[in-house]
């Protein structure tokens, strides 16, 4: 869902996945990404629309996606918890065995 | 560098995903193809692809795991007369009889072809009782049906060889597996206006 909120207008499944490798550094596929954006979907977090169909996608249409109100409520919600949970905590850093 | 993706690995991924992410999802794979220029990447994203998006569907429509689950027992426990009743058969013996690999062949093709029934049978029921019976989809379940089943007693003559294939004929998971498939793939079809905007 930040990744999402971060592209703005432009989010559609391939710069979504970009998004979400470069910020956490893991490879994520297509399927899954649109998997979850399907459940984010169905719990009206995020809504989505038919874009136009492009030459290099083999005439196939894009679908972009877009966070409701609800969703960027939700994510508030998330941020707030997590803030809260890490209040407290001393920095985890990995120490050598 | 490759302009065009591997066109069976499209076919798969046009016949098996739900119409709701299909032409997004292919669109996006596409674009990202032309990018890299790897079919291996290609591939890869389309089993993960498939493999999530049926992942998906088991949990949603637990109807048909159940029945599946249900089907293959109740097919396990009459499989013995199933194959005596087979067995009777002067011209079946005749193909047996054969020197190997042929009698080895014509045994596989005589269980294939019983196997396939059976699931045609389960699949057809579960289209009735789901009240789905539309011609498209029963023939897409059955083709599926055919090529899984196919797929998977050749993979066990393959991996099981020769003198082991009895071993390999009371294994009944991978047969629950291409009727789950099957009733899936066929419903894909049939399940229309799934891919209608929400904006």
């Amino acid at each position: 869902m930040l990744a999402v909120i971060r592209l703005h207008e432009s989010a559609y499944g391939v710069p979504i996945v970009k998004e979400i490798e470069e910020h956490t550094g893991r490879e994520a596929s297509i399927g899954s990404v649109y998997a979850t954006l399907e459940r984010l979907e169905q719990k009206c977090f995020i809504s989505s629309s038919v874009g136009e169909s492009t030459p290099e996608r083999g005439g196939r249409a894009k679908r972009y996606f877009r966070v409701t109100k609800a969703g960027l409520r939700e994510v508030s919600k998330t941020r707030q918890a997590l803030t809260k949970m890490w209040e407290g905590l001393p920095i985890l850093e990995r120490r050598p065995a | 560098m490759k302009t065009h993706p591997p066109a069976i690995a499209t076919w798969l991924l046009e016949h098996l995903i739900r119409r709701s992410q299909r032409e997004a999802l292919i669109g996006d794979l596409f674009e990202e193809f032309i990018r890299r220029g790897s079919p291996h990447w290609y591939w890869g994203q389309m089993l993960k692809a498939i493999a999530i998006d049926f992942a998906h569907r088991a949990r949603t429509e637990w109807f048909a795991v159940v029945f599946a689950g249900v089907w293959i027992t109740m097919l396990a426990q009459v499989w013995p007369h199933i194959m005596m009743t087979l067995g009777s058969q002067p011209l079946i013996w005749l193909g047996i009889g054969w020197p190997w690999p042929l009698s080895l062949l014509c045994y596989v093709a005589i269980f294939t072809a019983a196997t396939t029934v059976s699931l045609w049978i389960g699949l057809v029921l579960y289209f009735v009782l789901t009240r789905r019976f539309e011609c498209r989809s029963l023939l897409r379940g059955m083709a599926v049906t055919s090529v899984l089943d196919l797929a998977i007693n050749t993979g066990g003559l393959f991996f099981v060889g020769r003198h082991r294939v009895g071993i390999y004929m009371i294994s009944w998971l991978p047969l629950f597996v291409a009727l789950l498939v099957s009733m899936i793939a066929g419903r894909a079809v049939g399940s229309r206006g799934a891919n209608k905007s929400t904006a």
